[in-house]
Parts: C-alpha cells; sequence; structure tokens
C-alpha cells in the first residue's frame, strides 16, 4: 500500500462520526487538562484509560492521544494568562508569554502559541508518515537480543533526562521491572511476588499504578497548600498575530518543530525536553537575546510549537518498534494491548487502518484545536475560575469508579490507594514516577526477549555484544552512565 | 531476571543511603532521607478516608459509602464549619448523578450494600 493510499484509508477511519466524536472528546478533555494547573496528561489519561474498556479500539486511541497533544494547546493558555504552567512542556511559555500579556499582547501571545502549536502539529505528522515506513521495515529484522538492548537503552536515556538524580531513576525503574514480574510467570508458570493474595495471581493492573502515582498522588501533593490563582485582568483581544509577529516567529516555529520531532522520537524524549531545547536555541540564535524573558514572540512560538511536534514524534518509537519513548506513550502502548493489538513493526502491516486512522486523527485534532483554542479562549479563562475543592473531589470520584470498574475489585481501589501513597511519598523525597511506570510497561517485553535471546545462545550472555546493533545500543548505555558519573565527579570536585 | 534487577536495587539503594551519610557529614543537608514539608493534615486525612471507604465500600454499598466520602472530602479541602450541610446536599448531588451516569449509562456494575440497600 502507498503512502497516499493509507493516508486516505486513515482519513476514512478518522472522519466517521464516532471517531470524530472521541477525537472531539479527547482534545477538549486535553485542553481543559492543560488548562487547569494540578492534573497533568498522565493524570488524565490514567482517569480516562478505563473508560476506553468500552469503546472501540481505534476510537478510544484516538481520544487518548487527542488528551496528550490537546494538553499541550491549553497548557500554553495558563501560561500566559496566570503565569502558571497548565502542565511541564509549557513552563518556558511563560517566561516571554506572560511578559507579553502584562505588556497588553495577551492576544498575539495566545494566537502564535496556538498558530505555531498547529503548524508544528502538522508538520509533526507529516514526519510521522515519511519516518513510519522506513523504521517498521528495519525493525522487522531486528531480533530479541536488539529489542532488549534497545529497551535498556531506552530505560537509561530515561534515567539519564531525569530531572533530579540518576541513581534514584534507575532505583525507580528497576522497581517498576519488579513490579511487573509479579504474578504468573507466562513460561515457567510460577508464582512470583504475589505474597498469597490471589488476587495478584493475574499481576498489577497498569491501571491502579498509574492512577495513583500520578492521579491520587497529584491530588495528595496539591491539597497541602492552597493554590492561588490570579488571572492577568487583561482583555484578550487581536488573537491574530501581525506580519512583523508572523516574521519574528515563522522560523522560531519551523526550527522547534524540527527540534521538537526528533526530540520526541528518541526514548526518554518528550515535550518538556523538546520545549526548553527550543527556548535555549531560541535565545542562542537571537540577535538580541536581551529580549528573551521581556515579551519576545518567538520566545512562545518555538517552545509551543517543540513540544506539539514532539508529541508527533514520540509516536514512531511506539508505532515502529513497539516501545514507548516516554510514560504518555506507555499508557498508549497499556491502551492498545487492552484491546488486543501490539504496537510495533507489525502493526503497520496487519491494522493499518488503526496506524493511519490514529495519525489522521492528530490532524483532524490539531484543526478542532485551532477552532476550541482560538474564538474560545474567553471560556477557557472561565475555567480557570473553578475552585479546586470542587474539582478535586470529583476527580477522586473518577478515580475510584474507574479503577473499580476495570475488573469490579475492591483490591484495585486499595492498590490504587497504595501507590497514590507511595507515589506522594516519592515526590517528597525526589524520585521520579516515569521511569517506574515505562520500566513496570517493558518489564515483560524485556523478560522475554532476555530469555530468547539466552535460549538462542544457549545461555551466553556474549549474544548482546555480539551482534553490532545489539552492542551499539549497550555501549551507549555505557558511555551515558559513564559521562553522567564524571559529571556528578567533577561537580563534587568544584 | 527478578535476581538480576532485585540486586541492582539493594546495590543502588546502598548508593543512595551512603551518599546520604556522607552529604550529613559534609554538613550539608542537600539530600535528606525523607524530605517532609507543607501540612500534612490535609494528605493524612484524605488517605484516611480513602482507606476506609475501601474497607467499607463492599458493606455498605456504593451509594452510601460514597456519600460519606465526597462529603468528608469537601470538608478536607475547605475545613469551614458554618457550611458543613452544603458539603452534604453537594455529596448527595454528586453521588445520585455519578450513580446515573457510571451504573446506567456507562453500565458499570458498582458494589452492592450487604443489607441490600444503597447499591
Amino acid at each position: 500500500m502507498g503512502v497516499l493510499e493509507s493516508i486516505l484509508l486513515g482519513f476514512q477511519v478518522s472522519l466517521q462520526p464516532i471517531n470524530l466524536f472521541y477525537c472531539f472528546m479527547g482534545v477538549l478533555i486535553g485542553t481543559l487538562v492543560g488548562v487547569l494547573p494540578g492534573i497533568g496528561p498522565i493524570g488524565a489519561m490514567a482517569i480516562l484509560l478505563p473508560t476506553t474498556y468500552h469503546a472501540p479500539p481505534i476510537s478510544s486511541i484516538i481520544m487518548l492521544a487527542g488528551i496528550y497533544y490537546g494538553v499541550q494547546y491549553g497548557g500554553s493558555t495558563t501560561s500566559i494568562l496566570v503565569n502558571i504552567p497548565g502542565e511541564a512542556s509549557s513552563v518556558v511559555t511563560c517566561l516571554d508569554g506572560y511578559q507579553m500579556a502584562r505588556q497588553g499582547r495577551a492576544g498575539p501571545a495566545l494566537g502564535i502559541a496556538a498558530f505555531g502549536s498547529f503548524i508544528a502539529g502538522t508538520l509533526g505528522i507529516v514526519g510521522l508518515m515519511m519516518f513510519a515506513f522506513p523504521l517498521a521495515r528495519a525493525a522487522l529484522k531486528f531480533g530479541p537480543p536488539e529489542y532488549f538492548s534497545l529497551m535498556v537503552l531506552g530505560l537509561i536515556l530515561l534515567s539519564y533526562l531525569a530531572q533530579k538524580s540518576l541513581v534514584k531513576a534507575i532505583i525507580m525503574a528497576t522497581l517498576g521491572l519488579i513490579l511487573s514480574y509479579i504474578g504468573l510467570d507466562t513460561v515457567s508458570g510460577q508464582v512470583r511476588f504475589t505474597l498469597n493474595i490471589t488476587g495478584l495471581l493475574e499481576g498489577i493492573g497498569i491501571i491502579p499504578i498509574v492512577m495513583g502515582l500520578f492521579g491520587i498522588a497529584e491530588i495528595l501533593e496539591n491539597i497541602e497548600a492552597v493554590i492561588t490563582r490570579s488571572i492577568f485582568k487583561t482583555h484578550v483581544k487581536g488573537l491574530l498575530p501581525t506580519i512583523k509577529d508572523w516574521a519574528d516567529s515563522i522560523w522560531a516555529i519551523l526550527r522547534g518543530t524540527v527540534l521538537g520531532f526528533f526530540l520526541g522520537i528518541l526514548p526518554g524524549g518528550g515535550a518538556v525536553l523538546a520545549s526548553f531545547a527550543a527556548y535555549a536555541v531560541e535565545k542562542k540564535l537571537s540577535k538580541h537575546p536581551e529580549r528573551f524573558g521581556k515579551g519576545a514572540i518567538e520566545g512562545v512560538a518555538g517552545p509551543e510549537s517543540a513540544n506539539n511536534a514532539a508529541t508527533s514524534g514520540a509516536f514512531i518509537p511506539l508505532m515502529t518498534l513497539g516501545i514507548p519513548s516516554n510514560v504518555v506513550m506507555a499508557m498508549l502502548f497499556a491502551g492498545l494491548l487492552i484491546h488486543g493489538l501490539t504496537p510495533g513493526p507489525l502493526l503497520l502491516k496487519e491494522h493499518p487502518d488503526v496506524f493511519w486512522g490514529i495519525v489522521t486523527s492528530m490532524y483532524i485534532g490539531n484543526v478542532m484545536l485551532l477552532i476550541l483554542n482560538l474564538p474560545l479562549i474567553r471560556m477557557w479563562v472561565q475555567v480557570l475560575k473553578i475552585p479546586f475543592r470542587f474539582l478535586f473531589p470529583l476527580i477522586i470520584l473518577f478515580c475510584l469508579v474507574g479503577v473499580y470498574s476495570v475488573n469490579n475489585s475492591v483490591l484495585d481501589i486499595g492498590l490504587m490507594i497504595i501507590f497514590g501513597v507511595l507515589g506522594y511519598i516519592m515526590r517528597k523525597c525526589d524520585y521520579e514516577p516515569a521511569p517506574l511506570v515505562l520500566a513496570y510497561v517493558l518489564g515483560p517485553m524485556l523478560e522475554q526477549a532476555m530469555r530468547q535471546s539466552l535460549k538462542m545462545s544457549d545461555g551466553s550472555f556474549a549474544i548482546f555484544l555480539v551482534r553490532p546493533i545489539s552492542a551499539g545500543c549497550l555501549a551507549l548505555c555505557a558511555f551515558l552512565l559513564i559521562m553522567s558519573i564524571m559529571a556528578q565527579v567533577k561537580r563534587k570536585a568544584h | 531476571m527478578p535476581f538480576f534487577t532485585s540486586s541492582l536495587l539493594f546495590f543502588l539503594s546502598i548508593v543512595v543511603l551512603l551518599k546520604s551519610f556522607i552529604e550529613k557529614d559534609e554538613g550539608g543537608d542537600k539530600e535528606p532521607l525523607i524530605m517532609v514539608g507543607g501540612n500534612l493534615q490535609k494528605p493524612l486525612g484524605l488517605v484516611a478516608a480513602l482507606s476506609v471507604y475501601t474497607l467499607l465500600l463492599n458493606v455498605f454499598g456504593y451509594l452510601i459509602t460514597t456519600f460519606f466520602l465526597i462529603s468528608l472530602v469537601l470538608f478536607i479541602f475547605d475545613p469551614n464549619l458554618k457550611n458543613w450541610w452544603k458539603y452534604l446536599v453537594i455529596g448527595a448531588i454528586t453521588v445520585s448523578l455519578s450513580f446515573l451516569i457510571f451504573s446506567k449509562w456507562f453500565q458499570v456494575q458498582l458494589p452492592m450494600s450487604v443489607f441490600g440497600i444503597g447499591f
């Protein structure tokens, strides 16, 4: 099937009324979550994951993807108007966006953020279409040792890019792996780490883990202190940027798109890293770097484009290699598995409707977001006024019913609360939950790949070092670890 | 595989433990083992409420337990005793609406009370 036919097939799927409805719901919830500080994209996806059990597979993934890129749009609104980023990838937008708003230019700031996001989202999808086929073809040649080393690289990269401590991030990844072992071993049938609890024989589901670590933990952290929000009192007018604004920001948008897209592909990368990197690049390339932080429109256009392009890029490893590159993709991965669809090179071949349906729905979703975000900006500003004391009990209720509805099990609610408390303590002690979730999702595949590889080599670990791709990945892992240790030693010496 | 992972976890935990002792000896408290800050009463109250809810859910059913939970959570978030009756009203409305949406619309089987009421 050629690319054109594939795209047509994709639009045939994504333009079906039910898929349009789910896409709309996804981007709407995404924008809402992006606008509201306190609950991030992962929390929202975790809360809504159980609802996808009852929906058709493609529709549910379209909705989950919609939440992910919808959040990037919504996040910019709070950054610009309130100086509070709705989620992490909008942190840098605060720097210049809020300054623009203070200078009475909130409209153009919001406008360029939305247009930049739209352009980046669209170009990102074009990139996804271009890279998916060759990578999927290459991935078909991968054997278990290559997959094993690639997954290890993904985990190490995610830990390396962790904002806090590398050691703590790796601890989280190993904890995630151990959690994935709980239950019946699929090969030997042995019961592992169940503590004689029958309900754990099938293992811990991903939903109690992510809902606890991201949903409940986020609420526990937020109720500690009262969050006060003061909306910048200005009339948001003139959303269309001027020709000068366009001239100033078009290259920033294009640079942000390319940078964001490739950073999104990298395991462990994603929207947060992309937005920070784009801001740094724009500041470095600018003839007047002193304008940054004082309301430079490039400082809004670059990062906002980058974080949207990164969301498209992040789909590449998931769809072509079957390896989620970040925790949001791990949630989508879980969503696909729930419906019996295994992401990977064969997905493109066996279920082209799923792959292309999701890809083209992202394009439609971007158009919907442009309509939702520009004319309705005043409505989103009103949403900011919803008091947290009413919002959080509703989120808790959604979490409780959502987690219970999956298996009709009270044990799952208990597990969610345990992981909520664990997540809360982890945040307090600077342990990031993302490596844990990614390792938990990759765990079964990692173990299977390792066992298959060792069977191929009659138990010799040398198989991981004699195959070039596998050896390359492991060498890169070693390099990253050594680099990190060296940097720490240097810091200590200073 | 579980053996390798557990050994790695053991080794890294020792590293973190030693690191915290060394940093303490150096006089800095850059990385204390447990960082507690903020107002812990509300998070602890919420966890306690949720734990009791989990224990009682199968006994008293969804409607009764969730009504009390939501009212209590509203109180935890805003302990303004003057308006306590408002929390009960909001709790009752929220639970009824959620029951209609989840049980009737999404066909989720919510737990029933052992007494046959408040399913």
